[in-house]
This record gives C-alpha cells, structure tokens and sequence, in this order.
C-alpha cells in the first residue's frame, strides 16, 4: 500500500522541483507555448516503472499512471537514462545511450531536452520550503554523507576488485592464454610428425 | 409502503436522505479541509493527487468535478487544464459550494472554473459534454448511486474518463479491525473536538461502511455502461481510485 503513495509523494515533490526550477530560470507561458500539450513517457525496464511528463501551460506534471498516448516514449534501463538525464546538462550532448530506445518524436525530445538544460533545479529548496529549514538541513546533511560514503565506498570496492584480478591473473587461463597454448601445442605435433618423417627416411636411406 | 434507503446505519425514506445529507454538509463545511488533514494525517491530498494522475488531463479539456465540495481535486484539475480548459465544480450544497468558490478567490484561481449546485442523479449538462467527469468522496452520499453513474455515464464524450474516489473496504483482516475502531472511537470525537459535531462524523464513518466495496461498485460502473473499469486500492484499500473509460 505505501509504496504507491510514497510514489505519489516522490513525484509530487519532483513536479514541484520542476517548476521551482522554471520559476528560477524565469521561463514564461511563452517559452512554453511550443510544448504546450506535449507528452514524454519514460519507461524504466529493470523497475517496472512508467513516468509521464505532461506540458502544461504554465507547468510540468509528472505521473505514474497512464496519460493513453506519448508524442515521444523513451524506454530503458535505469541506467540508461539516468545516463541521459546526466547528458542534459551538457550542451549539444548525443542522445543515444546503450539499452536506450526512443520512439515517436526525436523533435519534442530536444526541445524537452535544451529546455531542462536551461531549468535551474534546486532540489534543496524544495525540501527546505516542504519540511522547514531544521529538518530539511538535517535531511540534506544525511544524503550527502550517505552520498559521499557510497562514493568513496564504490570506489574502493572498484580498487579492492582491480587489485584482486591483478594479484590473480597468473592463476586464471585466459581464452588468449588458452588459445596460445593450443598452437604452441599443435605446432609441437607437427614438429614430432616431420622429425618421425625424417626418421624414417634416414633409416630406409641406411638400410 | 414508502421506499428507503441507508443514511449511515438508519433507514430513511429515499427523500429525506439527500436533505439528511444536506445538514450533514451544511454544518461540516467551515472545518471541511481541517478536518480531512486531521482524519486522514494529511493522506487524502495524495489520494486526490492519484486521482489527478489517472485522470490525465490535457490543456484545453472540459472537465466535470461531481461533489465538488471545497474544490480541491477540481482546482488541481484546472490547472492541468490551463486557459483554454473549463472545470465545473458541481454539489448538491451550497454551503460546501460556497466554502470552494472562496477558496478559489482567496488562491487567486478562477481561470477555467465555473460553479453549478445540482444532483449528481439529474444532471443539468446535455449529452457528451464532458471529456472528464469525476466525483471524490461523494458517491457514497447519493441515493441512487446507479443514477448518478448513469448520469456521469451520459455527460462523458466518447473517449472519456470517468473517476471514482471513495472509502472503500480495508484488504486486509488486521487493518480492517484497526480501521473499525479508529472510525468508531476516535473519529467522532475529532469531530466533536475540532468541529463541535460528532454526530456527523459518526455519519461518516456509517457511510463508508454502507458504501459497496470495490468490486461491488465496479460492477455498478459496468452496469451504468462504462468499459474497461479497473480500480486501485490505496493506502490498503482504505479508498480506491476507480476508472471507467466511455468508448
């Protein structure tokens, strides 16, 4: 039961970073105007999770539930797309990304995209206007201490496993190491088969 | 011998129900908002926000907001909608309608909304009219819950959705028995605490248990003539979210 509403929360909260972000970067009605109606689908596979963008006039909304049709669907894993929400913020960045497929309008996509570009989004805000400044400050300490040692943890497990493979790569056959052996292999048979050839000649040349 | 109907766990006679229901809201609308924050610890705004959600609406739409009440599932709605939509905002009540309209001149919302007091059963719109009808915790309070569905029914364009929020029956065993005595023991005496009426607020808590469960009011749906109907329990099936497309 809660996660849908947490859901409901979470999306809630991400509309209303969106529009503080619009406010901020004072984007009008009319900077909107082309995009007005517009709707983006974001389909995460590995979650199971759909997510709507719907172009207001004034605003975005955001939805998990169905809104019938897409002008532009993007479906991916969450990697893929938090690859290409990274890519927004920088400038004439591709949209391809492995296990990325976008369907319907390429066009409504790059306006979406350069006008995200332009949001200035401020996440903290938001939970300080939602919560307060105490609990919001508390809050935002403990993301990014969490963030940060998640950081520096990945890190080391990423240096813990390069040093393992190193210190064991003797140990492990490789299919170069493997394939090598093979022809040297080969290469030692054909030489027995000539030297038991030549053999036999001389012994025939003796007799 | 005079037809009736529930009014909480009474019967009553069909027409004195909607007067019943009237009173009811007449004296609970002040302290409506408070209230709902209160009982539901802040809840039902997300349960309207998933309404909203599965509504999908787009700029330009005409939208139809039954038991409008204070007018804030139909306020979120507009400005989905934007300029070139129209909600009305529809209720039996005049008090409650009141309450809405002040609400929407105090948030400076007025664009797109329009107010009409009318019974959900006899609809004051012509066919087709609507490209969204809702009704948020209203149904449960109609006499003739079939008529007011065939209404919405009727006032739906072909492609339409139709919305159904209400309490609805709890999932689970253990939730349920929790529920039951939260709505009987604490609920009444928030009422008479905050809003000085623990009669009305036993009133709703016997309307929830009246109103049918959730597959009960999806067959109703169907039967009023709604296709592919499905329904989302929320926060344990303490409401659901039903829709019925028109096609």
């Amino acid at each position: 039961m809660m996660p849908r509403l947490f859901l409901a929360g979470l999306v809630s909260a991400s509309e209303s970073a969106i529009a503080a972000g619009m406010r901020a970067a004072q984007l009008t009605p009319e900077d909107l105007a082309p995009m007005v109606g517009k709707v983006l689908r974001l389909q995460v596979t590995d979650l199971d999770l759909d997510l709507w963008i719907v172009c207001g006039e004034k605003r975005w909304w955001l939805s998990t539930e169905s809104q019938e049709h897409a002008d532009v669907e993007l479906s991916g894993t969450l990697g893929s797309l938090v690859e290409i929400a990274r890519s927004i913020t920088k400038p004439d960045s591709p949209l391809i990304f492995d296990g990325l497929d976008i369907r319907g309008s390429v066009g409504v996509l790059q306006t979406m995209q350069s006008m995200f570009r332009s949001l200035e989004l401020d996440w903290e805000d938001v939970v300080t206007r939602a919560l307060g400044p105490i609990p919001a400050g508390l809050l935002i300490k403990t993301l990014r201490t969490a963030r940060e040692q998640w950081l520096i943890s990945r890190a080391s497990l990423q240096r813990q496993a390069e040093d393992f493979v190193r210190s064991e790569q003797t140990l492990a056959v490789t299919d170069s190491l493997f394939s090598g052996h093979a022809n040297a292999v080969t290469q030692l048979d054909r030489n027995i088969d000539r030297l038991a050839a030549r053999i036999k000649r001389l012994e025939s040349r003796d007799e | 011998m005079k037809e009736t109907t529930h009014f909480g766990y009474k019967e009553v006679p069909v027409e004195e129900k909607t007067y019943r229901v009237r009173e009811v809201f007449n004296s609970v609308a002040r302290r409506y908002d408070v209230m709902n924050d209160l009982m539901s610890a802040g809840m039902h705004r997300l349960w309207k926000r998933v309404t909203v959600e599965t509504a999908a609406v787009r700029p330009g739409m005409q939208i139809l907001d039954l038991a409008s009440g204070t007018g804030d599932l139909a306020r979120a709605m507009a400005r989905r909608a934007g300029s070139t939509g129209r909600v009305c905002l529809a209720d039996i009540n005049d008090q409650m309608l009141r309450v809405g309209r002040d609400r929407a001149i105090d948030a400076g919302e007025l664009t797109g909304l329009s107010w009409c007091q009318c019974d959900a059963e006899v609809l004051p719109f012509a066919d087709a009219t609507f490209d969204r009808v809702t009704i948020g915790f209203g149904l449960r309070n109609v006499t003739r819950k079939e008529l007011a569905l065939s209404e919405m029914y009727r006032v739906l364009k072909p492609g339409g959705r139709a919305l159904v929020l209400e309490f609805s029956k709890p999932t689970s065993a253990p939730l349920e028995q929790i529920y039951d005595l939260y709505s009987f023991s604490v609920l009444p005496t928030l009422g008479k605490v905050v809003a000085n009426d623990a009669e009305s607020y036993q009133y709703l808590a016997e309307s929830i248990r009246k109103h049918p469960d959730q597959e009960t009011l999806k067959s109703l749906m169907e039967t009023a003539g709604f296709d592919s109907v499905s329904y989302q329990n929320l926060t344990g099936g303490i409401v659901a979210v039903h829709l019925g497309m028109k096609s």
